[in-house]
């Protein structure tokens, strides 16, 4: 995990999963990031098929 | 009270510019839909056009079936509100509200009545004898929102009309003009370059870029489905990759983003085998959890019902 933000309801991370850059933005619980969100951890990416949408190259 | 309006291979050109280059769209009646875009997209001059300030170098504009091009623009349905409130600064709230129904020749007690109404619609009810001077933007926005109701128009065109408000305000104007567009049913055509306000009160929204329409759709569409890179980028942030496409089959298409195999599910935009696309994800959609202590994923995101990556 390359960076965090707060944003209130949710943080936003950047990840760097094996070179393949992306942003997620993971719900606060209580108004608080999850404990486990701590910039160096290691974390699971998950993207749904249905999650994701093909747009003209 | 009807409202649908028609707009079809719309062009407008100013000296060599083309500020807009065919545009075709239908909003229906009672609709409150947003013409969004960057500046300079041609959504100001699409609306000046309906309300009849621009006149079209080519296509149609109509009105529940009547043609508006040759209608001058006092003879039209429609009413604008400005961005700069526009109101006359030495007349009262009353007055300001009252003038169109004056222009009319409308009797003293059918003004008292219809400027009363509109006055109680904005929650201004109790100020109809201050000056603009001694409003607050919100308030004077108010009073050219009741001075374009007040006439009762098929259409009301709104031309950025908070973009001289402070967020906060901008943003319980935003609740409080949707509540006023449900309780008039007036179909409202509302002019923006704001994203979070567009999504937030309209009922369609029209992507606009170089004086094209590029979709069209509810705010959930045209966020969750854009139609390309632009619209996606524009509403909200996305996160986008190049993509090869390596096979279709059943559960949707197999892309490859460098060394990363992804599946991405079917949609009505199908390309063929081999041939480059982009794979957008909204921040939100993609999910993260601690990786679990023995747990080993693998060192690539992939995607699928249980597919992972490590960050």
């Amino acid at each position: 995990m390359r960076a965090v933000t707060f944003r209130g309801a949710h943080t936003t991370v950047t990840l760097d999963c094996a070179g393949l850059s992306l942003q997620a933005d993971v719900p606060n619980v209580l108004g608080e990031p999850p404990l486990w969100l701590t910039t160096g951890s290691e974390l699971v990416a998950t993207l749904a098929p249905s999650a994701l949408r093909l747009l003209p190259g | 009270m009807a409202g649908a309006l028609s707009l079809s291979g719309l062009v407008k050109h100013f000296g060599d510019e083309v500020a807009v280059d065919g545009i075709d769209l239908d909003v229906r009646e009672g609709e409150f839909f947003s013409l969004l875009g960057a500046s300079g997209c041609g959504k100001t001059t699409t609306l000046r056009m309906i309300a009849g300030f621009e006149r079209p170098d080519a296509g149609t504009i109509h009105l529940d079936g009547r043609s508006l091009v040759e209608v001058p623009p006092h003879r039209r349905p429609v009413n604008t509100v400005f961005q700069s409130y526009a109101l006359f600064p030495f007349l009262d709230v009353f007055e300001n509200v009252a003038f169109g129904l004056r222009y009319q020749k409308a009797g003293r007690d059918e003004v008292r009545r219809r400027v009363g109404q509109a006055l109680e619609l904005v929650q201004l009810g109790s100020m109809t004898k201050r000056k603009p001077h001694q409003l607050s933007g919100g308030q004077q926005q108010r009073v050219a929102l009741a001075r374009a109701l007040v006439l009762e128009p098929t259409v009301l065109l709104l031309d950025e009309p908070m973009g001289a408000l402070d967020a906060k305000l901008r943003k319980q104007l935003q609740v409080e003009l949707r509540s006023l567009q449900r309780l008039v049913g007036t179909t409202f055509v509302y002019v923006t370059h704001d994203q979070e306000e567009a999504l937030t009160m309209s009922d369609r929204v029209a992507v606009l870029r170089d004086g094209k329409v590029l979709q069209v759709g509810t705010p959930g569409e045209v966020y969750s489905q854009p139609s390309g890179v632009h619209v996606a980028t524009f509403l909200g942030t996305a996160n986008l990759w190049e993509a090869t496409v390596r096979a279709i089959g059943p559960e949707g298409l197999t892309c490859t983003i460098g060394e990363h195999r992804l599946t991405v599910a079917k949609t009505e935009w199908d390309p063929a085998v081999g041939e480059v696309v982009q794979v957008m994800a909204r921040p939100e959609r993609v999910e993260v959890s601690p990786l679990a202590p023995g747990e080993d994923v693998g060192p690539a995101p992939r995607t699928g019902p249980t597919g992972c990556g490590r960050g």
